[in-house]
């Protein structure tokens, strides 16, 4: 097989480049080549000869009507003549939508599926106005090889094309060079060919072939097929030949060299032109009129077409929170890093807000000074309207430059909805790298990248893709420590509690994934043989799966250990591992004693009691042998599965049985049916009133040995002494006189 | 390790609309936008307002139960403010009418709200979905206000009246037009004025609206209105029937004083400076008792109320003062809207004796209210407070908000940090305060003497 080449034919709307491109299709193919073609244009009409008129569903109309598990290329790829690969990308509803958005998608969903692999040519019919980031989207470097440019001698195909070559200056500079040259298809206007030329010439690429006025175009138009398929016509088919020739041969590139409209005008037009004629119409607007050409490729006739589906789209789980501020909250724990938000100030400030409020409150409550939560290393590129209409990437890079000045370990970039969706390609601020300071780009694209765990995930995996030494030489006395809750009031507490015991075993901690942690601690990620997981959450546990499956990394089984027996296993593990397992037992040892007597002392207040449990937690059997040790018992345990994932409350499901539930009133029904003396649970309000005790189970748990021992002393405290306030009895008059 | 680099990333313009919008009583805000829009916003309306508690279908038996007791509800997410159409990528290619066509239907099936507002996220501004049509199909009864474009970084306040203005331009017709709306409410008592520039978001906004109806009230006129500031849907029926509308804050009201004068006819008057201390209360109550032709008796009476405010706080100030020299020549720090700041500014430097280390404007700066500061900082020779940024001053007392202040704790600055803006601390004010007129005036004296170091 050969090297695959992907190529993109740009122009002007009308210009013929569907035309251009099916006949270079049928050419490379007949010569032997492998070959796609990908119409990008809402039109959805590019492989309409190809397909001798039959119109193919297209891949945005596809993904509309059909859930992504049942997605699959073969309902979208037809095979045309010469067996080449047909596909329409199609697009939104005229005034509906985002239709540059929906390109980035179909590109999304090929690179998914892997539609174009088995190919060796992969032509790209594109809409020739680069209206905006996602009409570019093939013109980005990781698609387009080469690109060709189809016009005519008119000024505004000229026009058109010269845009084109703005557009691929901005992704190339002067350095990229992906410009194949000039379609020439003739229009048969005054001074067409000079002003080819002459255009041609200003802008330093060749023609490449004239496609010569001919009635081959409209004859192949009646039977629905290419050129190459009609008999004769040799001349005009010699062309195409003669094309798919230099592509499998020496397909030389030049780079992109717009004009200023001024030159523009000034190279076609041979003379500058008055600014207004009197008319009040600009010197473009007084060119010849834009007649149809002998071969139409746009047309009116909708006979045939798909008609847009009265189906209701598929229905969709609701994406919690944004990727973006998932990432961001994940990469302002790389303390000496400076993160970008590429997008309007609210985006930045929601993330803001919420890595702050705990340090306010911290500050204000416990007079905890929080550096992290207080002045995270965090700005906003403020993209504006502009931005959003132009495109703000001169916005970021300038940001990343200002970053770069103040010398941070690194810069992290990431993508909003409004960056995301204007097509804005943030990959390419990792070009302005420095030796000493990496920039790396987060395309989370607001929730378009998915839901906040996905924003964590992507990130975490960016960070050691983009920072970790695989090469450092590995030492036999620390561990990394991953994802610990970039939320959780208990983050910090935690930390020190694992941090003291692994100590004791003299453990140290060589970098913290997930946790304040610095690009130099992560460059050294892989010199840690072991790896600790600190909260058993999905996006923990998934973040664990691909260090494994990745980087072939060693984990602990347990996480961050709650409660006794599981500190206990946790530490017997972890000493094993190291070969300290003195220093564990000894560790133990100390504890047991503690543990022991503490658990007496609750039992003679907690035994006999009942308890009607509901939890959102996981892996609570560290609490549930806890309670039965101190005398207490559990009449019904529920699971508020809100989230439904896959949730295991208790490795021994014969012992405590759990039902899900999302039913409060099922919940309600249940007190009063089993009476229990204390409801436990997440949201207190929900349990309704009775002749029981209410009592909050935290979101998030206190490490180490004594995570139950802290619950079990304030259900004591509460047995002893407390009952419900009496406030509660007022929200009677909250109704009466709120209502 | 860097150095600092950041400021205080401050709300932009979506969250004025939204908070402008959720400043009407009883109203439904539904912001079109992915989820993480919307937790922010639904969060600080629900703990900025006293509302009922809002009941929904249940999931399971349909049943009404409290919205906070719906796990999976599609719209409210358990939190009672701010409902969203969680948009995905999804809806960014296909439009994202369905899904407000399916919210909508939802909440008019399951709730009773007198105005609904529509507010697209940056994102969906840029699809440009046509929703006016929308929202007219499904709730041909309701006033509607569609905000399609919610700015992109712009400031809290042009996001602010850009909302009120669209509402009244949107919904005025309803509310206003031809024959007078048999449901309107009766006119309120004359003379009357509506207050234009206050927010839910502001610091004390429910102590803020009880003090300005409070010292109005004295001198005999009522307050009718504040618009977009816990506003019932009769309140603002009744804005056109006021006789004067009192700007505020100018950059956020200024643009609708104009509208409502060549709507309605009716007069307004921006204020030189909000009514922060004595001196501008009086301000205040002056200009408005002249645009009024109030009887001199009238305004007296809400002097004398201020007299004698004057006078507790002068035995406060003076017993601290007598043994320290204090609060005279206390350097001190504000962030604030330009107005605001030439208001506090007026107050701490005139009237304490203090000295300005720092004022930083929050937002665009309304021009007039911009060129008084600067004229009065020039006039007291200390117009260097404008170039200081706050995370540079050694001030003994900064008056910000919550952020700002915790940031130059952090850096460990030596000084007491006085909130006058949002977010806060934490504290939750179950009592309302103010920091306006003459109560507030006493309140702010207070937390000066409060905060100062040493008063020996």
């Amino acid at each position: 097989m050969k090297k695959q080449l992907q190529i993109a034919v740009y122009g002007k709307g009308g210009i013929g480049k569907s035309t251009m491109s099916a006949n270079l299709s049928a050419a490379l193919a007949m010569a032997g080549d492998r070959v796609m073609q990908i119409g990008c244009d809402p039109k959805h009409d590019s492989t309409r000869y190809l397909m001798h008129g039959e119109v193919i569903p297209t891949v945005l109309e596809y993904l509309r009507e059909t859930p992504e598990s049942r997605q699959s290329l073969s309902d979208v790829l037809r095979e045309g003549c010469f067996h080449i690969g047909c596909l329409e990308a199609g697009g939104p509803k005229p005034g509906i939508g985002c239709a540059g958005r929906g390109i980035i998608t179909a590109f999304e969903f090929l690179d998914r599926t892997g539609a174009k692999d088995p190919y060796e040519r992969i032509i790209y019919d594109v809409l020739g106005d680069v209206v905006c980031g996602g009409f570019a989207v093939p013109v980005r470097r990781e698609y387009a090889d080469a690109v060709f440019l189809v016009t005519s001698g008119e000024y505004m195909a000229l026009y058109a094309a010269n845009n084109i070559l703005r557009g691929i200056y901005n992704y190339d500079g002067n350095e990229g060079r992906r410009i194949a040259g000039i379609l020439y298809n003739e229009r048969r206007i005054p001074d067409e060919d000079e002003r080819v030329r002459r255009f041609a010439g200003a802008v330093g690429l060749p023609v490449v072939a004239k496609i010569p006025r001919s009635p081959a175009f409209a004859r192949a138009e009646e039977k629905n097929c290419t050129v190459m398929e009609l008999d004769g016509f040799e001349s005009e088919k010699s062309v195409f030949r003669g094309l798919a020739a230099q592509i499998d041969g020496d397909l030389r590139l030049y780079p992109a060299r717009p004009l200023s409209d001024g030159d523009l005008e000034h190279a076609v037009l041979g003379t500058a032109l008055p600014e207004d004629d009197g008319t009040g119409r600009n010197s473009a607007e007084r060119q010849t009129p834009d007649e149809p050409l002998s071969v139409s490729v746009s047309g009116n006739n909708d006979a045939g077409r798909r008609q847009e589906s009265s189906a209701e789209p598929p229905r969709r789980p609701a994406l919690y929170g944004c990727a973006f501020q998932g990432a961001a909250v994940e990469a302002v724990h790389v303390t000496d890093a400076i993160v970008i938000a590429h997008g309007p100030r609210a985006c930045a400030f929601y993330t803001w807000q919420l890595l702050t409020s705990s340090g306010r409150k911290n500050l204000f409550n416990r007079g905890i000074l929080m550096p992290s939560a207080i002045s995270p290393n965090y700005r906003s590129t403020d993209m504006g309207h502009a931005e959003a209409v132009f495109g703000g990437m001169d916005l970021l890079k300038s940001a990343v430059r200002e970053a770069i000045a103040r010398k941070p370990g690194a810069v992290i970039v990431i993508s909003s909805c409004v960056s995301g969706i204007i097509g804005d390609d943030i990959r390419t601020v990792e070009e302005m790298s420095t030796p000493d300071i990496p920039v790396i780009a987060v395309p989370a694209d607001g929730d378009i990248g998915g839901d906040y765990m996905t924003g964590i995930e992507m990130c975490t995996h960016l960070l050691v893709e983009k920072l970790a030494d695989v090469d450092i030489p590995m030492r036999d006395d620390c561990v990394n420590l991953i994802n610990e809750t970039g939320v959780s009031n208990n983050q910090e507490i935690n930390f020190r509690t694992v941090r003291s015991l692994l100590s004791r075993m003299g453990i140290s901690i060589n970098c913290r994934l997930s946790g304040d942690t610095t690009t130099e601690d992560l460059r050294s990620f892989f010199s840690a043989p072991l790896n600790l997981l600190a909260d058993d959450t999905p996006v923990g546990r998934a973040t664990r799966t691909w260090l494994e499956d990745n980087w072939h990394v060693r984990f602990a089984e347990g996480a961050f250990p709650i409660g006794f027996q599981a500190t206990c296993r946790w530490l017997r593990e972890i000493s094993a591992f190291f070969h300290r397992e003195d220093a564990a037992e000894q560790i133990i040892r100390d504890e047991k004693e503690s543990y022991e007597s503490e658990i007496a002392s609750l039992r003679s207040v907690l035994s006999g009691k009942k308890i009607l449990m509901t939890s959102i937690n996981v892996n609570m059997d560290w609490f549930l042998e806890a309670a039965e040790a101190a005398g207490m018992s559990f009449v019904w345990i529920g699971v508020l599965n809100y989230l439904k994932q896959d949730i295991v409350l208790s490795d021994h499901p014969d012992r405590y049985p759990v039902e899900q539930t999302l039913d409060v009133e099922q919940i309600q029904a249940k007190a009063r049916e089993l009476k229990p003396d204390l409801i436990l649970t997440n949201y207190t309000s929900e349990t309704g009133r009775g002749d029981w005790l209410v009592a909050a189970m935290p979101m998030t748990q206190v490490a180490g040995f004594r995570s139950a021992l802290v619950i079990l002393q304030r259900l004591a405290d509460l047995f002893e002494n407390g009952k419900e306030g009496t406030w509660s009895d007022d929200r009677a008059l909250f109704e009466k006189y709120y209502a | 390790m860097t150095e600092r680099c950041l400021k205080n990333i401050t709300p932009d313009s979506i969250t004025g609309m939204i908070m402008a919008m959720e400043g009407f009583q009883n109203a439904v805000v539904l912001l079109n936008g992915p989820m993480g829009c919307k937790f922010y916003h639904s969060t600080t309306s629900q703990f900025l307002t006293v509302r009922p508690l809002l009941y929904v279908p249940s999931e399971k038996s349909g049943r009404n139960i409290p919205v906070d007791y719906n796990y999976l509800n599609d719209y409210f997410f358990r939190q009672p403010r701010v409902p969203c159409t969680y948009l995905d990528g999804y809806d960014y290619v296909y439009g994202t009418r369905p899904k407000v066509r399916d919210a909508l239907r939802f909440l008019k099936k399951t709730i009773r709200f007198d105005l609904l507002a529509i507010v697209n996220s940056p994102g969906a501004s840029l699809i440009g979905d046509s929703l006016k049509d929308l929202a007219a199909e499904e709730l041909p009864g309701t006033p509607c206000v569609i905000l399609e474009s919610p700015g992109y970084s712009e400031g809290f306040s042009r996001g602010y009246e850009n909302a009120l203005l669209a509402l009244l331009q949107q919904a005025g017709g309803r509310l206003w037009s031809g024959s007078p709306d048999r449901s309107a409410p009766e006119p309120p008592a004359h003379p009357c004025v509506n207050i234009l520039g206050l927010s839910i978001y502001d610091r004390y906004a429910e102590g803020d609206r009880a003090e300005l109806r409070r010292i109005f009230g004295a001198m005999g006129v009522t307050v009718s209105c504040f618009p977009a500031s816990s506003c019932s849907l009769d309140e603002l029926k009744r804005l056109p029937g006021a006789d004067l509308n009192i700007v505020i804050t100018p950059e956020r009201g200024r643009r609708t004083a104009e509208y409502l004068k060549n709507t309605f006819g009716t007069e307004f008057l921006v204020l030189d400076r909000p009514p922060v201390g004595f001196g501008a209360t009086e301000e205040m109550l002056r200009s408005a008792a002249e645009r009024l032709s109030l009887d001199t008796s009238r305004l007296q009476a809400a002097l004398d109320d201020c007299a004698r405010a004057r006078a507790l706080a002068w035995y406060h100030i003076n017993n601290i003062y007598d043994t320290s020299g204090r609060p005279n020549g206390i350097r001190y720090a504000v962030e604030a809207p330009c107005s605001w700041l030439y208001a506090f500014a007026g107050f701490f430097t005139e009237y304490l004796g203090m000295l300005p280390d720092s004022l930083v404007p929050d937002g665009p700066a309304d021009e007039r209210a911009e060129k008084m500061l600067r004229d009065f900082l020039s006039e007291h020779h200390c117009a260097s407070a404008l170039s200081r940024d706050i995370l540079d001053t050694d001030a003994e007392l900064v008056f910000s908000n919550a952020n700002t202040i915790a940031q130059l704790k952090e850096e460990g600055k030596i000084f007491c940090g006085i909130e006058i803006s949002l977010p806060s601390m934490g504290y939750t004010d179950i009592i309302p305060k103010t920091q306006i007129g003459v109560r507030g005036s006493l309140f702010l004296t207070e937390q000066v003497l409060n905060g100062m170091m040493s008063r020996l």
